[in-house]
């Protein structure tokens, strides 16, 4: 009987806890609706990038955006499935422009390009919504970049070093392995000695491509500090057109937590041709390459949303990693130069030296970081500014090397060193190293102790050395780490060391 | 030269505002289906209607205001409202259990019971 009683008092309690109050509703009805934009008649009151609340004939809510406002009428685009919308469904406004929920639990997550769970979790429910668009941080609230942000990858790290705050486009081939250096630069994120936030936007890839990727973060642990946003090939263009920024929005709310952040825009090349196709169909004016005006524009608002805030503000740090695919080659495409044009530097990836061999396949010639080098550390720098000039050098008398034997002695250790260092500078996926070691193993073979040993077996060489060191003279990593230079001392030892060790590897 | 369906109405709000009799404004509709018909635009006479009809409603300063209740019953609305006349259709809608809904422009003040058991629902 009590129980009876207590049911009802709930009841009671719920029941007269609801407002009652008439609810007003500013609508609108769908007038056309074709490949996910629909044309809307009424709403006269709603405002650009509104959020729009779609009723299909099932009765479910579709959310879409009011993107084209016009004199009598809207144009909006959808971000679900459009299978209900009828001709003279009802079409609600929000109110609230284009915004997701974040918070401290987005992260290990993999959530959809709005911000919705995909991995199955709960939602993200934030007391507040961040909005999707927003102006990028001004002159008096930046710094310039002055911490470097490893990738773990000794080309990049030494010759086209990136820093906190910096854009540095990856751009390539398809197959050149472009998401592989972005992937390990995510991981070796575990290695550094102040934590990074990593958030991966993935826009129009394929779902299992996506699970695949989860599934190696998750093996390396690099989940713990990670964010997947991804719109795949089979989510609407609106959902892909969005992620990017949902991705940066999530990073943001790190950033002013004063946390550095790294995002990861893959790929933007497909960022451009969803844009494009809203943009045909809301029958905006077509521009170069069938891309609207405001390409340039989607991109470099984006972009500019990276950057490093002074003390003043946080300190926190966003790092862009955009991705652009290249058709053969051809950089001098719409999307890619637009896209080098926003960016601090690039690194170009190369088919024809991933079938060589070198891999990460990166041109050293053609790539560059306009920024990056003002926060290499020290010994970093030290290493790779002799490495630098002898694999330019290298380069230009590559042509030679055929002519072997005749060639005169200085031309000779040219061509050894140069072919050495590429040597060197080879390293397979998943094999990120601390810059420490990157550094002493730079340090080895530029200095030319290991001028002695073979070419093929440099590699094995690197690797015997570092575990060497790291078994019996582990002071010197550790000194290297600490000071973020090698100083005098340790140099002299390290050179001891080497030395001792590469005339060892012979007898052995 | 070929003219949007707007442009039609306007055409023929503009010729009625000019006319003084409902004998002349008959014979405007007559000659205006006439030139429809003759551009083949017929089919779009719909259209053409609801455009019409809301730059009658602009010249008039009339607002259109639908109410829906379960037995078609009328609601005491104010005759004006911001200025505009309120000229008010009824319907009957069962499916409402009670309450009603009144359709302003884009406006929609829904305060009917079976909206409210919904949020309930909810």
């Amino acid at each position: 009987m009590n129980n009876k009683e207590s049911i009802i008092d709930t009841i009671k309690r719920e029941i007269t806890g609801i407002k009652t109050d008439a609810k007003v509703a500013h609508t609108g009805r769908v007038t056309k609706f074709a490949d996910g934009v629909v044309t809307i008649s009424g709403l006269g009151n709603v405002a650009y990038n509104e959020m729009l609340d779609f009723i299909d004939s099932k009765g479910m809510t579709i959310q879409g955006v009011a993107l084209n406002l016009e004199e009598d009428s809207v144009g909006a685009i959808l971000l679900g499935d459009g299978s209900g919308i009828k001709e003279g469904g009802v079409v609600n406004s929000t109110g609230q422009t284009l915004s997701v929920n974040v918070d401290d639990s987005v992260i290990g997550r993999v959530l959809g390009g709005l911000g919705t769970s995909k991995d199955g979790g709960p939602e993200i429910k934030s007391a507040t919504r961040y909005p999707l668009e927003k102006i990028a941080p001004g002159v008096i609230t930046r710094e310039g970049v002055n911490q470097p942000m490893h990738t773990g990858i000794k080309a990049i790290d030494a010759m086209i070093p990136i820093g906190r705050g910096q854009r540095q486009l990856i751009i390539g081939d398809r197959q050149t392995g472009k998401t592989a250096i972005a992937i390990d630069a995510i991981i070796h994120q575990k290695r550094e000695k102040t934590p990074t936030i990593c958030v991966y936007v993935a826009i129009g890839q394929k779902e299992s491509k996506v699970a695949q990727l989860v599934e190696r973060l998750k093996k390396e642990g690099a989940m713990d500090y990670t964010v997947i946003v991804s719109a795949s090939a089979s989510d609407p263009a609106a959902l892909q057109y969005l992620a990017p920024f949902t991705g940066c929005t999530i990073a943001e709310y790190f950033m002013a937590q004063g946390k550095d952040v790294l995002v990861i825009y893959d790929d933007l090349s497909k960022h451009a041709w969803a844009y494009r196709q809203i943009s045909l169909l809301l029958k905006r004016p077509p521009g170069r390459e069938a891309y609207p005006g405001d390409v340039f524009y989607l991109h470099s608002r984006l972009l500019e949303r990276a950057g490093r805030l002074s003390k003043e503000f946080g300190g926190g740090s966003i790092t862009a990693l955009p991705i652009i695919e290249t058709q053969l080659g051809d950089i001098s495409a719409y999307i890619p130069t637009n896209v080098i044009s926003i960016t601090d530097g690039q690194v170009f990836l190369e088919t024809e030296l991933f079938f060589k061999g070198i891999r990460p396949a990166i041109n050293v010639g053609l790539s560059v970081s306009r920024v990056g080098s003002s926060a290499q550390v020290k010994a970093m720098k030290k290493v790779s500014g002799g490495m630098k000039l002898d694999l330019a050098q290298y380069r230009s008398l590559e042509a030679f090397a055929q002519f072997g034997s005749d060639l005169d002695p200085a031309t000779k250790r040219q061509l050894d060193r140069g072919s050495r260092l590429t040597e060197l500078l080879k390293q397979s996926q998943f094999a990120g190293q601390s810059f420490e070691e990157q550094a002493i193993a730079i340090y080895a073979i530029s200095k030319g102790f290991a001028d002695v040993v073979e070419v093929s077996k440099i590699r094995e060489y690197e690797a015997k050395l570092i575990s060497f060191l790291r078994t019996s003279h582990k002071e010197i990593i550790e000194s290297v780490h600490k000071e973020n230079q090698m100083i005098e001392a340790t140099e002299n030892s390290l050179k001891e060391i080497i030395a001792d060790f590469t005339t060892n590897y012979f007898n052995k | 030269m070929k003219l949007l369906l707007k442009q039609y109405a306007k055409v023929l709000d503009q010729a009625l505002a000019g006319s003084k009799s409902d004998a002349e404004s008959k014979q405007i509709v007559g000659e205006f289906i006439e030139s429809v018909t003759k551009d083949a635009k017929l089919s779009k006479v719909n259209e053409i209607l609801a455009h019409f009809g809301n730059l009658w409603d602009k010249r008039h300063n009339v607002l259109n205001a639908e109410v829906q209740t379960v037995d078609g019953e009328e609601i005491n609305l104010p005759k004006e409202i911001k200025g505009k006349k309120l000229v008010v259709t009824t319907k009957a809608n069962p499916s409402l259990l009670g309450g009603s809904i009144i359709k302003i422009g884009d406006y929609i003040i829904d305060s009917s019971v079976s909206s409210k058991i919904n949020a309930l629902r909810k």
